[in-house]
């Protein structure tokens, strides 16, 4: 009886009012700078870039999920992110229903659908392990962007248009500090910690007794899911959304991103997306003097993994997370 | 009935065959090695019995039922632990984390407790390092935490893989050591071993395994007579 009344309280701990008053501290700031832009004492262009960024990051910390701590090296993020954002759009577009209510259903169901489809996927996929996971799932990538192009009520090749435009610099940093709340309470759970242990040794995890393809399957969900909240957020951000944007050529520049901070570090999906935005943006208004050379940022992209591959094989930040993500240990 | 029972067990990677139709017996309680030398069949042996590999022939029954038909997790839970060769434990968690994974199919936690003060009692070295990660322990630490570890999933009857493998002799005795306590405790244990003396010297039952075929079995103390084995395995005695 005693004990129940204890747990009944269940008092929050130190660990998670700091998070709880980080995250805070993030959207107000966030909010500030949204309003900043709003009446124009910020330029509109480093909004967008923060947005973009903010974005990126949830696509990239969600495929660390699957590439950094399960091990498996899947290919098809943008696919899901493609999934994501004709379900968000399509959402916003034939509902009807006033802006907060179409928000947040589009974003959910896109993250829904997403999921659903993975996991379908994710039941053929995890039969294979290593280089044949990553074809079938850069396999998966092209048919789902094929399909999607064949579909004429959503505008086939041509694109989409007329998505109501519901995301601002704002709602992507709620949806970041979302997405970082739940990434980071898995990954510091039970189950995280049995992601790396399939990465490790999978053998020896699954002599524990636990059902690995349920287990990495429980990842792709989680990850295509929060690919499909980005599509989304893109798709309401951008107000048009074509099939070719979520081709293997978006998922090889979110690999960039990971792989330049860090897999295995939720630190580093930051720090990789930061640094590579800020680098892309830079070298473009260094070459803008000449339109041809701005082309030459394409070339540079998948120069810049090349150089990781050979200097920092384990990205910017390795393993390693910065302090403030990192719940506080136990004190056993 | 015994605890388990491989019956006419046959397996093969591919074309080869790994083991011919052996017929191996543990009773509950008991201590029992299997001997032999590399690529004798011994781990092929173990690994089958934790459905790791397909079988071609033969039955495996646990507790008197077939457990042929079940999945390597599902085993688990039945009640039988396999210390893989080479440990298998996670270097990038901690000692602590290793352990509480390794009761994922325990749903108690106040068994899941007493299981681990249990393992801190028997090895103290685990309990100093337990926020270490495992990856800086020793390599007779890291074999501590391996045994910790079958010891969580709460397991009747434990399968261990040459629990002496890179070991110094002092090490290997105190492992040993530890394994005769924890079957004194109760728990079943079939351990495969190389070393041939440390692992009769515990046991009570012996088989040896050639060639996939089972070469000769016993009381413990028969086989550290028998001179086929002092032969194989003792080196032959100077005169």
């Amino acid at each position: 009886m005693l004990e129940k009344a204890i747990i009944g309280k269940k008092s929050i701990s130190a660990g998670s009012l700091k998070w709880i008053r980080l995250n805070a501290f993030f959207l107000i700031s966030a909010a500030f700078v949204q309003m900043l832009g709003n009446i124009g004492f910020i330029n509109q262009y480093y909004i967008h870039i923060l947005t973009v960024m903010g974005m990126n990051i949830i696509l990239v910390a969600s495929l660390n999920l699957l590439n950094g701590y399960l091990g498996e090296f899947a290919l098809g993020h943008a696919g899901f992110m493609g999934i994501g954002a004709y379900s968000g759009a399509l959402i916003a577009i034939y509902l009807g229903l006033p802006f907060f209510p179409r928000l947040f259903f589009s974003l959910a169901g896109a993250a829904i659908v997403s999921g659903v489809v993975a996991y379908i996927i994710g039941l053929i996929t995890f039969k294979t392990v290593g280089d044949y996971l990553a074809v079938i799932t850069l396999g998966f990538n092209m048919i789902i962007v094929n399909i999607i192009q064949n579909i004429d009520f959503v505008g086939g090749p041509r694109g989409l248009v007329g998505i109501p435009k519901s995301t601002n610099f704002f709602i992507v940093a709620v949806c970041l500090s979302f997405t970082y709340t739940v990434l980071r309470n898995l990954v510091y759970s039970n189950y995280g910690r049995l992601w790396i242990s399939i990465r490790e040794n999978l053998i020896a995890s699954e002599l524990m007794g636990v059902n690995i393809i349920r287990m990495k399957n429980l990842a792709f969900t989680i990850a295509a899911s929060f690919a499909g909240l980005a599509g989304s957020l893109w798709a309401q951000y951008q107000q048009f959304i074509n099939p070719k944007s979520f081709d293997y050529t978006k998922t090889t520049e979110i690999l960039v991103m990971l792989y330049l901070g860090g897999t295995g570090s939720l630190s580093g999906s930051i720090l990789g997306v930061v640094v590579y935005t800020i680098t892309m943006e830079i070298l473009r208004n260094l070459l803008e003097f000449n339109p041809r050379l701005v082309e030459l940022r394409m070339v540079i992209s998948p120069m810049i993994l090349i150089v990781i591959m050979l200097t920092r094989q384990f990205g910017l930040m390795g393993k390693r997370e910065w302090k403030w993500i990192q719940p506080e240990k136990e004190g056993n | 009935m015994s605890l388990l029972e491989l019956n006419n067990l046959t397996v093969s990677y591919g074309p080869i065959k790994a083991l011919h139709g052996i017929t191996i017996r543990v009773e509950e309680g008991e201590l029992v090695s299997l001997l032999g030398a590399n690529g004798a069949g011994k781990s092929t042996t173990l690994r089958s019995i934790s459905r790791l590999i397909p079988i071609l022939e033969g039955d495996i029954l646990f507790n008197g039922k077939s457990i042929l038909n079940l999945t390597a997790y599902q085993i688990v839970s039945l009640g039988i632990s396999h210390v893989p060769e080479g440990r298998g434990i996670f270097p990038s968690l901690t000692v602590m984390e290793n352990l509480e994974l390794s009761s994922w199919t325990v749903k108690d936690k106040k068994k899941i407790k007493h299981n681990l003060s249990r393992i801190f009692s028997i090895f103290p070295r685990l309990e100093e390092r337990k926020n270490q990660l495992a990856g800086t322990l020793s390599g007779g630490e890291q074999q501590m935490l391996a045994v910790g570890r079958a010891m969580m999933t709460d397991c009747r009857l434990m399968l261990l893989d040459e629990p002496s493998m890179g070991l110094s002799p002092l090490l290997v005795k105190e492992v040993f050591k530890v394994l005769k306590e924890i079957n004194n405790s109760g728990t079943t244990i079939l351990l495969v071993e190389q070393n041939a003396n440390m692992a009769l010297k515990i046991a009570d039952r012996g088989y040896v395994i050639e060639n996939g075929r089972i070469a000769l079995e016993g009381p413990a103390e028969h086989l550290m007579q028998d001179k086929r084995v002092k032969e194989a395995y003792f080196g032959k005695e100077k005169k």
